[in-house]
Order: structure tokens, then C-alpha cells, then sequence
């Protein structure tokens, strides 16, 4: 399935077309541009997400202290430096909305789908330009939306980022299920829209474009994330579109899809025979595959950085394979595991568990060969193998600890306790935002063609690590103490009260944390404009993005498309002078296929 | 207004002239009214209300001043019907909280209020508690000093800033790196390792004794998941180390060491994979197995022998318990007929309701007896979560739930191991079991929560004797010899 059309059609097309400022830097068909875009997007809202999380930890930490600043960031919010308890909910789930889908579905997906692809398998652009630009501006919308949700009268939509009907479907039952509930949806409908067409493209794309000699068995471990992640997108997001769709009818026009019994100010209404239950089946449906959304791509990021770092080729490339394949299927099996206590049937979530607990064995291989790929490698410490390696740590603290909460029974303690807290945040929060930092220093050069200063990146790496485990690894006591999330105080429970001093220390950890990442900030934007100029491949990588020449052009390489001759780990071979062996070297200059596969299986094409 | 007055100096001048002593406002206390509308507004009011401060509702002191007394009744009985009456101020306050309603308290009689606001205004303004003082002076609380901490921060990045950049000059300058970083940053790897150990170390001998392992659970399937809790910490804690030190020693093992070396060419080996794909599969089977056999033990049993049961009944932002009276059945409910003294709707066409005793705000249990615990809710999705006796259940509007467990352990015996585990924590003596609502449900979901009392069958009798159906309190006129119902009742269920 090669590429032979993309490439006459682009062959003498695009490359000196005269852009105007719009069509080159706003409504911008070419990919590394509209990759550009979704980054720069999703940081400033990954800015507001954290500052928001940093703002409500100031809250958690000292609960009757007057913080003048919330004055000024709130208005009418906050009065005398407290927040009110029904804005702290909506800054959660303004938090764990806007990380969750913009900053980690959109910002870390739209990014590197975006700049990888094409460059990795060796085409002019995506299957459809037009698609994907419309897919970031969806996106954009869908942002301003939400944020727009801040500035309505009733504020946020203030229900958790879940937004369990029926507390989100009755403006009575809190001020946020008013006009921002509304507004949640919309920017939701127009987020899933964005993520179809994105979804869309990217598997038409890695299965018809790829370049002569690329093979499936030939792609980047990245590459293979994406598919899934995209082909997970495309199969769950439909789902809570609809799920959104029964709810903005429950809301505005009298269905009872999700309503049931419900007697709220002094009224019983008519509403009957819908399940508040549905939404949380509708939604999870979504919800947990998303978290692999979110994962798979940082996974992928890290296995391409591992190797190239380790100067060793990564192993088990077709494990690794099999487990992103692995952990795709059972994804959307396993939806149920968030509802053991919902009183859904008990055969039910005896099926879910049996399921959780297999997803553990793709993830427990994964974890191996990461730590694999670097036993007796060649290790060179850039600030993205350094993220890598964080990922690594932080995937098995918090995956360990999903098998506590996978299992039923002992959900039934744990459930919504800090100690899910502590678990989702490591495993699927901080280890996928320390795979899209790992993309972002180790591709920076290519998106920018220029460095970012890597001393400034050691020290984000290592305040970001120390800053991960301070706030979030002292969550797991509280959750075995029984203390509850989305709780605003806790100055009311004297048996809390043990826990007052860990949640000052986890509020420090969240400020080393966050400071870390303004030194990110600082240097992303700083290296834009003044960072010292790349060479064309500072890692001394394989893949085919670095063959590109260093001036960005429409069409990415000028003349031919390179061709692919081997698998993109030929890392450190014996037989090869130099440690690595680009994917575009032929054959007769550097043999293709593993020099010594173990058991005689030395002729292994890759 | 007048009448309130005059009660209160009838009251205080009976206890000078009965007791022959001095008075202050104080002994005010000591008024039965007083104390009663003290355990009402803390069990009621306080989820929403506070004394001197707007929380979800308004401040309360001063409230007479502001309102009519009847009013007051009228309001806090059903603010909903009162606004149907085209009640101005209702109306107004209704607005000026951005339409969110105040529960409506059913269950309160006009003595029962009158009770309230006594305590309301004359209850003493406690200053908050300073909680963890000696911290105060680390984050600044107030605005200038907060800018003075940013401000110290930009300065200490911008010295290591410039540093970093003289750095890489002077670099460039001798064309060679004066600082290995690649040695600094794999050096770091074994460092983190240790003060990790460290920190993971003392976070355990810290804080241990405060999860609700210490003690033990309350419950009799609690003991079997702590069981279990402390298997799969032993296997994956074993996980855990082993990845985390080789996550951490490998990078510092097999770091660049200069130029010329080359890494150790492994792409493959079957063998090895074929292990840690099979050895993870068989513990998390048998894991599996055993927390399949733990759910279904829990989950899937049929009413035990001997059980009673019970509805807890949830709403913004109260908890409420049903018990079945004498006949041991709970009657039907409806929750069209949500109103009054009936807040949770019992169906009085039922007549196994008719016994059906209400109590809001605390949960009695009988040790050592297992119990059914129906849930419901009447307006959004609440969790009943007692973590000490690893229950955990959502009450969901239109869906009945319901969680079987045993008690064990009673709240006195609770409190002696707690105190035996803190001795010098004096909070452990009056230590309670809690029911806390664990679905988000609104503003002040923080405060939902519940009393829950572990006691002895003798106990839990006098207990439960001494509460009053409300629809016999409400038909208290009509005496049916109990007795006669009770045993047609049982005899047609």
C-alpha cells in the first residue's frame, strides 16, 4: 500500500507557492503549521488548567486563610480571599476538562499526529489538508467556548469533568448546571467534531501514504500509537456525542433520557423511566478509552525517544506492537470498572474486572522493554530521554496501583477517594504530560529549527519529577484514610483533620511543580526566537523527519520522497560504523534485518 | 418577636429564682430550648449556613431582625410553596442566590424552629481554629508578600539563567563542555533513587497509622478486603521497587561514557518475553480469581438470616434513615408524595409505612447483626461512602441500590483501638463512625454527611423506642392498637 500517487501529485506542486500571511500562519493546510497551532493552543490552555489546579491546592491547603488574589482572579467568586464552594467546583472541573480533552487529547495527540505522520512516513502532507485545518479550528472554537463558560453569569459548568445528569442536567441543583453546563456541551459537540475529522485523516492517511519500502512491520513505534489512538477516537467519541446530545434534550427540551423521580425545589417532576446511569455507561464508553487516547500517543513518543537515546534499538519492537494493540481492544471493554458501585449488576462488574486486569499484562510488557531498551545502552541525556525515563517511573507507580482499584471489591473502599486521585493523576495525567514534554524537546528542532537550552530542561525535568511525586504520591495515604475527592474543605470532619499538614505539603509540591513548568514556558518561547540554530538531525535518529531539509517547506522534501529500506531501530548495529542507520540507507550499504536474533532467526526482514 | 422575648427572661429569671444565683447570659445554655436548637442547627443548618458568614445561604445572626417569625417558620418548612404565594422577600433571596433553592425541612415543627432561632441569636461566635499555625509565615497570606515570594522566585531563575549562559559560553569559548551534563544528570538518577527510598520510607512510618488499616475494619467483609488490600500491596509493592530501582539504576549503569562506545545491539528476544508476558499473567490471574471470589461473596448474596433492613435517603445536602418500626417492613414510597412531614415520600396507601420511623442526620446500627441498606435519592446522585466499615453504595435518583453488610465492631470499641493506636490524641474518645456523601451533589457536598452509630441490640432498641413515626405523630388522634396491624402485616407478607 505505498504511496506512488501522493507523491506524483505533489511532485512539482506546492513547493513555491507565494503564501499570504493568513493562508500560511491562520488558516493553514500544511501540517507542521496546523501542528504548530494545536501545541501552541493546547499550552496556553494547559497554562490555565494548571494554574487553576494551583489556585484550588492554595484552597485545600489552607481552607481559612484569606488568599486576596482570588479576590482579583474572581470577582464575585471569592469573597474576602475564600473561594466559594460552588466556584472550587467548577475550577476542578474546569481543570480536569481542559487537561483531560484539550490539553491531553487535543494538545498532545493534534501535535505530534500532526508533525509525525507525514514526516515519518514519508509523505507531502495529510490525506486531506482541508480536513485537518478544519479539525484544528473545530478545535479552536471548541476552546473558546469553554473558556467563554468562565464569564456567564452562574459560572462554569461545576459538576466534576464527568458531569453526571442528573446534578448536571437541573439548573436547580447547582448555579453551574445553568448556561456553563450548556456551554460544556457545546464546546464538547464541536471538540468531538474536531477529533473525528483529526481521527479520520490520520488512519487514511498511515494506511495509504506511507512511502516505497514502509511497511507496517517498518513504522516508528509513534506512528504505530497514533493509529490507535485515532482509530480509538473515531470509535468512541461518536458515543458521547450522542450521550451530549441526550443531555442538552434532558436540559432544554423535557426528555427523559437520563431523569427518573426527581423531586428538587419543592416539586416533583414529570420526568420517568430514564437511567442517570445511562449517561455514566455513555459516557465511560468514551471515557475510559480516552484515557488511552491519552496514553498511547505519550507511549509512543517515549519508545522513539528511549531507543534513540539508549542508542539501542528498542525491544520487542513487535511486542510493543502487539501490546498498543492489546491495550487498544480491551479498552473498550473495560468502561464499567468506574461504576462498581453504582449498584449496576454485580455479574457486570465481575466481566469489567476480569477485563481491567488484563489490560495489566500489555502494559506490564511494555514497562519491561522500556527498561529493556536501555539495559546496557549507550545513554545520552537530552531533556527528552530524561522525560522518557520519568514516564517510565511514573507509568508503573500509577499503573501498580490501578490493580487496587481494577478489582472490584476493593474499589469498594477506594472508590472516589484521593486514592483514585493519586492513581489516574500519575498514570494517565503527569506520565502523559511528560510524554508530550518528551515530544516537545526531543521534535522542537524539527517544528522550530532550533534548539531549546537543555540545562534549562534538566531542571524542569527534575523540579517537574520531585514536584509529580510530592503532590500526588501523599494522596495515596488519604485515599486509605477514606478521604474524599472534590471535597472544598475539610475543616468540618475533626477526623480529617490528620490530614491537614500532607495537604499543606502537597500544596508546596504543586507550586514546585508549576514553577517548573513556567521555566518550560520560559524556554519554549525563548528558543522560538533566539534558541541556537539545530542541525539538521541533532539526535542522530533514524526516522524519516530528520531527512527532511532544515528550512521547512510545503511539501516537506524537496525532488523525490526518500524511500524506506529497514525498520527505524538500527541503532548501535555491529556491522555499521556509525551508531545508527537511518531508514532511508539501502540495503547494499548497511544489510537489512536483525544481525543476531537470538535462536537462528538471524534472517528476520524488519 | 414579643413572646420570644419574654420566654428567654422567664426562662432566665426561673433559674435565678429556682436556683438562687447569679445569672449572666451564659446560663442561657442551659435552657432546654436553647440546647435543643443547638443539636438542630448543627444537624440541619450548618451544610449550608453559618452564624456570622455567608456560605451557601446567608449568615444568620440577626436574622429576627430581618424577618418575621412566621415568616421564618414558612420558609424554612417549604421556601418552595412560599415563593408560590408570590411572596416578595422569598422571591428576593431566592434571586439574589442565583435560583438555587433551600432544602425544604419537612421533618422540623414550629417549636422545633422557634428552638433554632434562639440558638441562632444568642449562640456565641467561636473564632475559627487556627489550623496548622506554625506554617503561617511559609506561604504568605496576604497579596504584597505573595509578590515578594514571586518576585524572589524570577530573581533566583534569572541568576541561574545568566549562569547557565556563561556557562555554555565560556563552553564554546574552550570547545568543550566544562560541565558534564550527561555525568550530572545520570548521577541524579541514583540520588532520586535514594532520597526517593527515603521519602516513600517515611510517608509509610508517618502517615500508616492513620490509614483506616490501622485499626481495622469495622465490618465483617471489610476484614476479608483488607485481606486482600495488603496481598496486592505485597505483590505489586514488589513490582513496584523492583521497576523503580531498575528504572533508576539502569540510566546511571549505562550511561554515554564519551565518545567511540557503542551499545549493546538487543533488539529481540523471545525467550525472555515470553516470561514476563506468562509470570504477570498468572499473579494477576490469581489475583483476579481471588478478588472475583471476595466481589461476588460481597455483592451477590441473598437477604442473610436474621437481617434487618433500612433506607437511607439521600438529598441536598441531608442524610435521612428509615427505619421499619415495629412490623420490620419498610412501606412503599412515591416520591410524588414528597412533602411536609413525609420528606421522603413514604406511600401512606401503604400501610406498612405507617410505622416507618424517620430520622435525619444519624444512622444506628446493631452489631454483630447483618443489615440491608436500601438506598435512594430524591434529587441528584449521591454516594453513601463509611470508610471504616468499607461500605460504599450510590443512591441514585429512580434506581433503587442497596449494599449488604455485618457491623463488628461497636462505636465504643471502635474508639478504644483508636485510642490505643493514639493515645495521645484525646479527638479518638469522641471519635464516630461517618457516612460521607462521595458523588459530587452540589456546592456542599463537602458537609453531607452522617452519624453512624455501632451498638448493642439492647441499645439500638432503647434507641429506636425512643423515636416517633411521623405518620402517627400526624394521625396521633386515631389510636390503632398496634399489636393487631403488626401481626396481620407479618402474616399476609
Amino acid at each position: 500500500m505505498s504511496n506512488v500517487a501522493s507523491e506524483n501529485m505533489h511532485h512539482d506542486d506546492h513547493v513555491h507557492h507565494k503564501q499570504s500571511f493568513i493562508s500560511k500562519y491562520v488558516f493553514s493546510m500544511d501540517h507542521k503549521m496546523i501542528s504548530k497551532q494545536f501545541l501552541v493552543t493546547g499550552l496556553i490552555m494547559g497554562l490555565i488548567g494548571m494554574t487553576m489546579s494551583v489556585l484550588f491546592r492554595l484552597q485545600l491547603a489552607w481552607p481559612e486563610k484569606s488568599f486576596p488574589i482570588f479576590d482579583t482572579l474572581f470577582g464575585k467568586w471569592s469573597t474576602d480571599g475564600h473561594i466559594s464552594p460552588d466556584f472550587y467546583m467548577a475550577l476542578v472541573t474546569m481543570h480536569g476538562t481542559i487537561m483531560v480533552f484539550f490539553v491531553l487529547t487535543a494538545g498532545l495527540s493534534g501535535t505530534f499526529s500532526n508533525l509525525l505522520i507525514p514526516y515519518q512516513i514519508g509523505c507531502r502532507d495529510m490525506a486531506s489538508p482541508f480536513l485537518n485545518m478544519l479539525s484544528y479550528w473545530f478545535f479552536f472554537l471548541s476552546s473558546c467556548i469553554l473558556m467563554s463558560s468562565l464569564f456567564v453569569q452562574t459560572g462554569p459548568a461545576s459538576g466534576g469533568w464527568t458531569v453526571y445528569p442528573p446534578l448536571s442536567a437541573l439548573p436547580k441543583a447547582m448555579p453551574g448546571s445553568g448556561a456553563g453546563m450548556t456551554l460544556w456541551l457545546v464546546a464538547m459537540i464541536f471538540f468531538i467534531g474536531s477529533s473525528l475529522l483529526a481521527g479520520i485523516n490520520y488512519v487514511v492517511t498511515i494506511l495509504n501514504m506511507r512511502t516505497h519500502g514502509l511497511t507496517m512491520t517498518r513504522l516508528p513505534l509513534t506512528i504505530w500509537a497514533f493509529f490507535f489512538t485515532a482509530v480509538l477516537g473515531i470509535l468512541s467519541f461518536p458515543v458521547l456525542l450522542s450521550g451530549s446530545l441526550l443531555l442538552v434534550f434532558d436540559r432544554s427540551f423535557g426528555t427523559s433520557f437520563y431523569l427518573s423521580e426527581i423531586f428538587i425545589d419543592g416539586q416533583a417532576l414529570a420526568n420517568a423511566g430514564g437511567s442517570p446511569i445511562l449517561w455514566q455507561h455513555l459516557f465511560w464508553f468514551l471515557g475510559h478509552p480516552e484515557v488511552y487516547i491519552i496514553i498511547l500517543p505519550a507511549l509512543g513518543i517515549t519508545s522513539e525517544v528511549v531507543a534513540t537515546n539508549s542508542r539501542k534499538p528498542i525491544f520487542g519492537y513487535k511486542a510493543m506492537i502487539g501490546s498498543i494493540m492489546g491495550i487498544a481492544g480491551l479498552s473498550f471493554f473495560v468502561w464499567g470498572h468506574h461504576m462498581f458501585v453504582t449498584g449496576m449488576n454485580p455479574l457486570a462488574g465481575s466481566l469489567f474486572m476480569f477485563i481491567t486486569f488484563l489490560v495489566a499484562i500489555p502494559s506490564a510488557v511494555k514497562t519491561f522493554n522500556y527498561l529493556a531498551t536501555m539495559w546496557r545502552g549507550n545513554i545520552k541525556f537530552t531533556p527528552a530521554m530524561l522525560f522518557g525515563i520519568g514516564l517510565v517511573s511514573l507509568f508503573v507507580t500509577g499503573g501498580l496501583t490501578g490493580i487496587f482499584l481494577g478489582n472490584a471489591a476493593l474499589d469498594i473502599p477506594l472508590h472516589d477517594s484521593y486514592f483514585v486521585v493519586a492513581h489516574f493523576h500519575i498514570v494517565m495525567g503527569s506520565s502523559a504530560i511528560f510524554g508530550l514534554l518528551c515530544g516537545i524537546y526531543h521534535w522542537f528542532p524539527r517544528m522550530y529549527g532550533r534548539m531549546m537550552n537543555p540545562q534549562l530542561g534538566y531542571l524542569h525535568f527534575w523540579m517537574s519529577l520531585i514536584g509529580v511525586y510530592m503532590v500526588f504520591f501523599p494522596m495515596h495515604f488519604m485515599g486509605l484514610g477514606g478521604v474524599p475527592r472534590r471535597y472544598y474543605a475539610f475543616t468540618a470532619w475533626d477526623q480529617f483533620a490528620i490530614w491537614n499538614d500532607m495537604n499543606i505539603f502537597i500544596t508546596y509540591g504543586a507550586i514546585i511543580g508549576a514553577s517548573a513548568q513556567l521555566i518550560f514556558l520560559y524556554n519554549f518561547i525563548y528558543s522560538i526566537f533566539w534558541g541556537t540554530k539545530s542541525v539538521q538531525n541533532p539526535w542522530q535518529s533514524n526516522t524519516l523527519e530528520w531527512t527532511a531539509p532544515q528550512e521547512q517547506i510545503h511539501g516537506n522534501w524537496p525532488g523525490e520522497v526518500p524511500q524506506v529500506y529497514r525498520w527505524p531501530y538500527d541503532y548501535s548495529r555491529p556491522d555499521a560504523e556509525a551508531d545508527f542507520v537511518p531508514q532511508n540507507v539501502p540495503d547494499d550499504v548497511v544489510p537489512v534485518g536483525w544481525v543476531h536474533a537470538p535462536k537462528g532467526k538471524k534472517d528476520d526482514k524488519i | 418577636m414579643l413572646h420570644f422575648n419574654v420566654k428567654k427572661v422567664f426562662a432566665l429569671l426561673s433559674i435565678i429564682l429556682v436556683l438562687g444565683i447569679g445569672s449572666n447570659a451564659a446560663d442561657l445554655t442551659k435552657d432546654p430550648g436553647y440546647l435543643s436548637g443547638e443539636k438542630l442547627y448543627k444537624a440541619n443548618c450548618t451544610t449550608c449556613h453559618a452564624l456570622d458568614k455567608k456560605v451557601l445561604g446567608p449568615a444568620l445572626k440577626g436574622i429576627t431582625a430581618r424577618r418575621k417569625e412566621a415568616w421564618i417558620i414558612k420558609w424554612v418548612k417549604d421556601n418552595a410553596a412560599l415563593r408560590a404565594t408570590n411572596d416578595p422577600e422569598a422571591i428576593a433571596i431566592f434571586n439574589e442566590y442565583k435560583g438555587i433553592p433551600m432544602t425544604a425541612f419537612g421533618n422540623l415543627t414550629d417549636a422545633d424552629i422557634k428552638n433554632i432561632v434562639v440558638y441562632i441569636e444568642n449562640a456565641p461566635i467561636v473564632a475559627p481554629k487556627p489550623v496548622a499555625a506554625d506554617v503561617e509565615t511559609d506561604i504568605p497570606p496576604n497579596s504584597p508578600s505573595m509578590w515578594i515570594f514571586v518576585l524572589l522566585g524570577i530573581f533566583i531563575f534569572a541568576l541561574l539563567n545568566l549562569s547557565i549562559s556563561i556557562e555554555n559560553k565560556v563552553s564554546k569559548l574552550l570547545g568543550k563542555e566544562i560541565i558534564n551534563w550527561n555525568k550530572v544528570n545520570a548521577l541524579m538518577f541514583p540520588i532520586m533513587l535514594v532520597a526517593g527510598s527515603y521519602y516513600v520510607y517515611a510517608q509509610f512510618a508517618k502517615y500508616s497509622s492513620y490509614t483506616y488499616f490501622a485499626v481495622g475494619s469495622g465490618s465483617a467483609h471489610g476484614k476479608v478486603l483488607d485481606e486482600m488490600f495488603f496481598v496486592t500491596l505485597a505483590i505489586t509493592g514488589f513490582v513496584f521497587i523492583l521497576c523503580q530501582v531498575l528504572a533508576f539504576v539502569f540510566p546511571y549503569l549505562y550511561r554515554h561514557r564519551g565518545e567511540g562506545t557503542k551499545a549493546f545491539y538487543y533488539p529481540d528476544n523471545n525467550q525472555i518475553e515470553f516470561w514476563w508476558t506468562i509470570i504477570p499473567s498468572i499473579v494477576l490471574v490469581s489475583l483476579l480469581v481471588y478478588g472475583l471470589k471476595t466481589w461476588n461473596g460481597i455483592t451477590m448474596q441473598e437477604k442473610p438470616k436474621g437481617a434487618y433492613e433500612i433506607e437511607v435517603f439521600a438529598r441536598q445536602f441531608d442524610w435521612t434513615v428509615r427505619y421499619p418500626g415495629p412490623d420490620g417492613l419498610l412501606g412503599k414510597h412515591d416520591y410524588h408524595k414528597i412533602g411536609g412531614t413525609n420528606f421522603v415520600g413514604m406511600d401512606y396507601n401503604d400501610v406498612n409505612s405507617h410505622d416507618d420511623i424517620l430520622n435525619v442526620g444519624e444512622l444506628h446500627l446493631v452489631v454483630d447483626q447483618p443489615v440491608v441498606m436500601n438506598l435512594r435519592a430524591q434529587d441528584v446522585i449521591h454516594s453513601a461512602f463509611i470508610p471504616n466499615l468499607r461500605v460504599q453504595m450510590n443512591a441514585v435518583p429512580g434506581i433503587p441500590t442497596s449494599q449488604i453488610f455485618t457491623p463488628t465492631v461497636t462505636t465504643k470499641e471502635m474508639r478504644k483501638r483508636l485510642l490505643a493506636e493514639h493515645p495521645t490524641d484525646s479527638f479518638y474518645a469522641n471519635w464516630d463512625y461517618m457516612l460521607l456523601c462521595n458523588k459530587i451533589c452540589g456546592a456542599q457536598h463537602y458537609m453531607m454527611k452522617m452519624v453512624v452509630v455501632i451498638e448493642t441490640k439492647a441499645d439500638y432498641n432503647i434507641w429506636l423506642k425512643s423515636l416517633k413515626s411521623p405518620y402517627e405523630t400526624a394521625n396521633a388522634p386515631v389510636v390503632v392498637p398496634p399489636d393487631t396491624t403488626t401481626v396481620n402485616k407479618t402474616a399476609t407478607n
